[in-house]
């Protein structure tokens, strides 16, 4: 992948994991961010567990890559295999489903666990649209995800609500945390961590694309 | 992958829309309009004017008829749209063509509102002017994606030639020093790999020309580092992948043990949708290239190539059902599990940490390739939790609970009410769940058949045929419930293979009993114990041949017992099948493909099969269909060196190997077997070997050298608690009065614990606990610097006590000294009766000499002891042994003037005829002593009768040498014979108690092996198995109640009116109800004709012999 720099232009690099129960709209949550469907006819590519997108925030390009787990509750010890090394994680829950919520909870717990303050929670209470069947209050989720330094949303995948703020309020954070990380070490963080900002060459730019021998 | 990037506030394009259109970029931001711009390449050196921004800046247009796609309409009023990664030019646009889309950014300005910026191909509103400069890219920019490419880009600049040599001729240098890595750990070996990456990397950015255009295009450098890995994995990944295969052997074979024995695992299994399940064929297809790629990168793109595949939209889901086929995380992980159970690679993990650590050339690109490793590792973790089997088998459960509460309100049910076939479990299928889950009542039960006798119950009499009485009995005819051993499912499973299936070990005797067939077959040719051995179920396996399966029967496909446990990886199965019989089993069987067991087991990597196949005659060398050798196959280094040696060994001396791998077993398997039947020389050599083998098998190390003194310390001081507490024996167990009783309980006791000898399931390895028994008997059979061993010092200090407690804990009982004294030897020169006696009686060898050639039997006579003498001349002592000097124990007993001892030799067919040394008789000798007369008089009555005593000397019992003794002798000799009925009753007794305390301290196979054959047969209920489908075993049946009917006939020949299916129903009634069901339905129930069985067996068995 090329990177032509630009006077204080710098790429990012980040990987974000969506975790949640089965059924909770994972996949529909992501797909809208970064196809802008909802089960539609039309999917490009009908892989939806890894996706790319590319943000520029401010002249801050981003690169995100979007890990989506399977939520079978067989396959929570598989957790760590996904989520180590990871910049951000986004916490999905159905809003009509405490279960799920319970489960987010857990996962929040195992996270700071095995990863710290490194990682960047957001917590998302999908299925907004099913506002009439909500079994977790507003105030309950949201009070949880403050005390765990985590952001709430709320979103709808099917009314593509909440879902673009979310990404972007976590890219945010992720790019706040990279530039404290690559501060505090003083630029010396190596190429050996994925969680460290890819530092674009001093090279002078030179125009010329690569034109061979 | 091969994405273009780049910079978008470098692009010309884009830069004048940002500063000249300012509103326009926050219109877009407000109304979600779409800014297109043109590759960096084509904006260079090119006016942009307005309209051109204008075409490129599209409108969403909502609700048009055909939502399909994605319309725009451009700010300059042209309609465009989105679809499948391309823009669409329609109306309005000068050339109607598809544009490329190259990549989307989205942009969030600092409101937070976003526009959405796609990067393309060419501009919409322009010739293909700038084709000139991308006509022809820089292969630098391209993705490489072949080995030519890679040297290619090495080695095509000036200076390439120079370049190569150098890096030749360090990875010819480095090549070598793989070797040495073997055994080292994953990252180790990764880093050594990187630092040689490093290198190879500096030695090419030595020529200035690559040095220059790296530094230019990053495309270049990237691509440098792919073609430099490319080619340095190419040549070294031979290797370098057998060291990384290596060091994860022992975990690839756990693996594959897991996956081999879940290859049944069908998809719904795994909970699969449906969708998918055509897409999976062809990534299997692609997934079994996986090991012919050589480098990390290209297995990684095969696995990418696999993902593909899997996500291929299929034909039919373009309808309805697409919403469906979406394939997430929740999707992919079980598919990726279920394709790697059932992909043929055995080195998963070897592969994983292969593209893991060993990809050096990454880029930022290699992100998919990283949720796909973890995926991967995700699924192998999973497989190795073990929870899939465990998930399936609560599935079956879950099932079978589902419908159960309906079949037991079902028979609640009134019986005349008629069952609707349709909706309701069958009965086979109940009877068959009942089996799985070895619910044994409920199997019994079944197969008993109360509902027969039932219906004699109702009937208005046995011989009854009232419409009532037929009706009854016609339903019970057609009764679907009746389910016997024989009934079979819908693969051809009889009960006895399910029961094999879920290791219902109790169950195969019950359904033996019930006339199972041992060898029945299903549609695949399977038999029970084929299946026992794919699972794993030791003790099925086991049961099943001692009910007498066959071990050589091949299924369809040409494959054995053997060569199912061997590809499954049950060692325990596969060491009851080679040493069940070992000459029955053929070890290099081939199936259809040409495979051996041998292949099978090389190429999963499962070394302590290979190793036992190997000992027990198992071919490395034998080709399969594809030309390839066990040794070809193995991907575990370990294993392939293992039979590279034997086939080496065997080559260079081919005695010598049999010798030492097949001698010692089956010389001492055949000694004991004997054994067990008279006590002869075998049983000597049998011991000396096997306590050759323990001594050279545990080299006594410093440590025990001390626990070995202070034993020894502690038998001298005849201290028997310190004695025990050194062996490491429960004082408690043994310091009751009747030890001797209590020890054979504990014995028996375990032997009747254990499943079977061979048995390691948790419950019996915790109470076989090896590693206490291995200590107690290495320091029991310990030897001094001068070859004694405890029991020596034992009988060397009298302690009579202390002896007993030796050999009932299993100690050797022939070992010599340096002097070639056994305990016996050293017993008799202190004549110490009671120690001779307990020796005697478990089984120590009489006929063994000392360094002077005596046996105990001389030194008895040297030393006047006539209790001694009788005793082991009862043992079966030769008395006519001579030692070095050529004296007999006669001569000694002549010389010593010790007349009862001369007397009893005499009787008992000692030859007075023998030449010593000196030429010199017992009669010579005798001659000037007062013993002459005696020995005369022996003489010339054996003179009359010699011929006969010539033949049969060794023959005569002592009873009968007794029957001739003088009258003075009588009163001795009533005491003796009493005591010799005594002895031989104790003997009887004890002779099992040596040879079980006998085998611990053989070597482990050795033991393994004869508990086996030893096993007691007898505990197990021998069955008659025949198959009672066979239409001539009802032939039988009704022939003899034929012969029975005819005498009921005659008797009741004056009662006319009775039809003969009455007398029938008599029949039954009076002698067995369930025979007549037999008869008529030509189905089993309970049968008790013993002999009718037989002779239905035997004439079967004939028919299949002709």
């Amino acid at each position: 992948m090329a990177a032509h720099s630009t006077a204080g232009g710098r790429n990012y690099n980040f990987k974000c994991v969506l975790l949640g129960e089965g059924c909770v709209g994972k996949t529909s949550l992501v797909l809208r961010y970064v196809e802008n469907k909802f089960n539609e006819k039309h999917i490009t590519t009908l892989q939806a567990s890894f996706l790319n997108k590319k943000l520029n925030i401010g002249g801050k390009r981003v690169n995100l890559s979007i890990w989506d787990t399977a939520g079978q509750e067989r396959f929570h010890a598989l957790g760590p295999i996904y989520y180590r090394d990871s910049n951000g994680a986004v916490l999905v829950y159905d809003i009509t489903d405490e279960d799920s919520f319970q489960k987010v909870k857990n996962w929040v717990k195992e996270l700071r666990r095995m990863l710290g303050q490194d990682v960047c929670l957001c917590i998302a209470g999908n299925k907004t649209d099913l506002e009439k069947d909500r079994h977790v209050t507003v105030a309950e989720a949201e009070t949880y995800a403050a005390s765990v330094g985590a952001k709430h949303f709320h979103t709808s995948a099917k009314l593509s609500r909440g879902i673009e703020e979310l990404f972007l309020d976590l890219s945010k954070r992720m790019i706040e945390k990279a530039d404290e990380d690559s501060a505090t070490k003083n630029n010396k963080s190596g190429a050996n961590s994925r969680r460290s900002v890819v530092v674009v060459d001093d090279e002078q730019p030179t125009q010329k694309s690569g034109g061979c021998c | 992958m091969n994405k273009y990037d780049e910079d978008l506030y470098e692009n010309n394009f884009f830069h004048q829309i940002q500063n000249q259109k300012k509103d326009v970029v926050n219109q877009a931001a407000q109304n979600g309009w779409v800014i297109c711009v043109p590759k960096f390449s084509q904006t260079q050196g090119v006016v942009i004017k307005d309209n051109d921004i204008l075409d490129h800046i599209l409108q969403p247009v909502l609700n048009k008829q055909c939502d399909s796609r994605d319309n725009f309409i451009s700010l300059s009023g042209n309609e465009a749209c989105i679809n499948n990664g391309v823009i669409k030019l329609c109306k309005g646009y000068q050339q109607q063509i598809e544009v490329q889309i190259l990549f989307e950014e989205t942009f969030h300005t600092e409101e937070d509102e976003s526009f959405r910026v796609i990067c393309i191909e060419n501009f919409f509103n322009k010739q293909d002017k700038p084709k000139e400069e991308g006509a022809t890219p820089p292969p630098s920019s391209r993705r490489l994606t072949s080995y030519e490419q890679c040297l290619d880009i090495l080695w095509s600049h000036s200076g390439g030639k120079k370049a190569r040599d150098n890096l030749d001729k360090m990875l010819a240098s480095f090549a070598v020093s793989y070797d040495n890595l073997e055994g080292e750990s994953i990252r180790n070996i990764a880093d050594v790999a990187a630092s040689q990456f490093t290198k190879a990397m500096q030695t090419l950015l030595k020529d200035s020309v690559v040095r220059r255009s790296s530094k230019h295009s990053p495309e270049y450098r990237e691509s440098l580092k792919v073609a430099v890995e490319t080619y340095l994995m190419n040549s070294i990944h031979k290797k370098l992948f057998r060291v990384i295969t290596a060091s994860l052997a022992s975990q690839d074979a756990e693996i594959n043990k897991l996956t081999r024995n879940m290859i049944d695992l069908q998809l719904q299994d795994m909970g699969i949708r449906k969708v998918f399940s055509q897409n999976i064929p062809p990534a299997k297809k692609e997934l079994s290239k996986l090991n012919q790629y050589s480098t990390p990168l290209g297995r990684l793109f095969c696995i990418k190539r696999v993902v593909a595949s899997l996500t291929r939209p299929s034909r039919q889901s373009s309808q309805s059902s697409s919403e469906d086929s979406l394939m997430t995380t929740d999707d992919f992980l079980p598919i990726l599990i279920f394709l790697i159970i059932k992909s043929e690679i055995p080195n998963w993990l070897a592969n994983l940490a292969y593209m893991q650590h060993f990809h050096l050339a990454k880029s930022n690109s290699d992100d998919e390739f990283g949720f796909y490793l973890a995926s991967v590792e995700a699924a192998l973790e999973h497989i190795k939790s073990g929870q899939i089997s465990e998930e399936v088998i609560t599935k079956d459960k879950l099932m079978f609970e589902r419908w159960q509460p309906l079949t037991l309100a079902e028979s609640y049910k009134d019986e005349g009410i008629q069952r609707q076939s349709s909706t309701n479990p069958n009965a086979i299928d109940e009877f068959f769940q009942y089996v799985q889950l070895g619910d044994e009542a409920a199997v019994l039960k079944m197969l008993d058949n109360k509902c027969t006798e039932e219906i004699y119950l109702k009937l208005c009499h046995p011989l009854c045929s009232c419409d009532r009485c037929e009706r009854l009995l016609a339903k019970n005819r057609l009764d679907s419930s009746l389910v016997t051993a024989l009934t079979r499912d819908d693969r051809g499973y009889t009960a006895l293979h399910v029961a094999a299936y879920y290791g219902q070990a109790r169950l195969i005797d019950i359904l033996i009993k019930y006339g199972a067939i041992v060898d029945a077959t299903d549609y695949l040719g399977l038999t029970p114990l084929h299946i026992s051995c794919q699972k794993g179920f030791q003790n099925v396996m086991l049961l099943l041949l001692h009910f007498g399966a066959d071990v050589s029967c091949a299924d369809n496909d040409g494959n054995t017992a053997l060569h199912l446990g061997a590809a499954n990886g049950h060692e325990d199965c596969l060491k009851g099948l080679v040493f069940y019989d070992n000459k029955r089993v053929d070890v290099n069987m081939k199936n259809d493909m040409g495979e051996t067991p041998l292949h099978m087991a090389a190429k999963w990597g499962y070394d302590v099969i290979v190793k036992t196949l190997l000992e027990n005659g198992a071919n490395a060398t034998i080709k399969n269909r594809r030309g390839q050798t066990p040794i070809s196959l193995a991907q575990n280094i370990m294993v392939q060196r293992l039979m590279v040696e034997t086939r080496s060994q065997m080559i260079v001396k081919p005695q010598k190997v049999a010798v030492k791998k097949k001698g010692p077993k089956v010389k001492s398997t055949s000694g004991l077997k004997e054994s067990s039947v008279t006590k002869g020389k075998d049983t000597d050599s049998n011991y000396s070997a096997t306590s050759y083998i323990t001594e050279t098998l545990h080299p006594t190390t410093s440590s025990m050298k001390k626990q070995q003194d202070k034993l020894f310390q502690a038998v001298t001081t005849g201290d028997i608690q310190l004695v025990k507490f050194y062996l490491g024996i429960d004082k408690n167990l043994y310091d009751s009065d009747d030890e001797d009783d209590e020890k054979q309980q504990l014995h028996t006791g375990l032997e009747e614990k254990l499943c079977h000898p061979l048995c390691n399931c948790t419950n019996c390895s915790s109470l076989q606990n090896p590693g206490s028994v291995n200590r107690k008997y290495n320091l029991i059979n310990c030897q001094s610097v001068t070859g004694y061993t405890p029991l020596h010092l034992a009988v060397m200090n009298s302690h009579y006590d202390i002896t007993q407690l030796f050999i009932e804990q299993g100690a050797v009982l022939d070992v010599s000294n340096h002097k070639n004294l056994t305990p016996l030897h050293l017993a008799c020169f202190l004549q110490h009766k009671q120690i001779i006696q307990i020796l005697l009686e478990h089984g120590a060898n009489v006929h063994k000499t000392d360094m002077n050639g005596d046996t105990p039997l001389i030194l008895c006579c040297a030393n006047g002891f006539y209790r001694g003498v009788q005793m082991l001349l009862q043992y079966g002592a030769n008395s006519n042994h001579s030692n070095v000097k050529g004296n007999t124990a006669l001569h000694i007993a002549v010389e010593r003037e010790q007349d009862d001892i001369v007397q009893v030799l005499l009787q008992c067919g000692a030859n007075p005829y023998l030449t010593n040394q000196y030429g010199k008789t017992v009669v010579d000798l005798s001659k000037d002593t007062r013993l002459f007369p005696m020995v005369k008089h022996f003489c010339q009555l054996n003179e009359q009768g010699l011929e006969r005593d010539k033949l049969s000397k060794e023959a005569h019992s002592v009873k009968d040498v007794y029957a001739g003794l003088e009258e003075k002798k009588r009163k001795t000799l009533k005491e003796i014979t009493t005591s010799i009925r005594k002895f031989d009753r104790q003997h009887e007794l004890k002779k099992t108690t040596t040879k079980t305390y006998g085998e611990p301290y053989l070597d482990g196979d050795l033991a393994m092996m004869l508990s086996i054959q030893h096993f007691d047969h007898r505990s197990l209920k021998h069955v008659e198995s025949m198959d009672r489908g066979e239409p001539l075993y009802i032939y039988t049946l009704a022939k003899a109640a034929a012969i029975e009917r005819q005498a009921i006939l005659n008797k009741h020949s004056t009662d006319k009116h009775h039809s003969s299916e009455n007398i029938d129903g008599c029949i039954a009634d009076k002698y067995d109800p369930s025979l007549s069901t037999d008869v008529s339905n030509g189905v089993s129930g309970k049968v008790s004709g013993d002999e009718l069985h037989v002779l239905a067996s035997k004439s079967y068995s004939d028919q299949e012999k002709n």
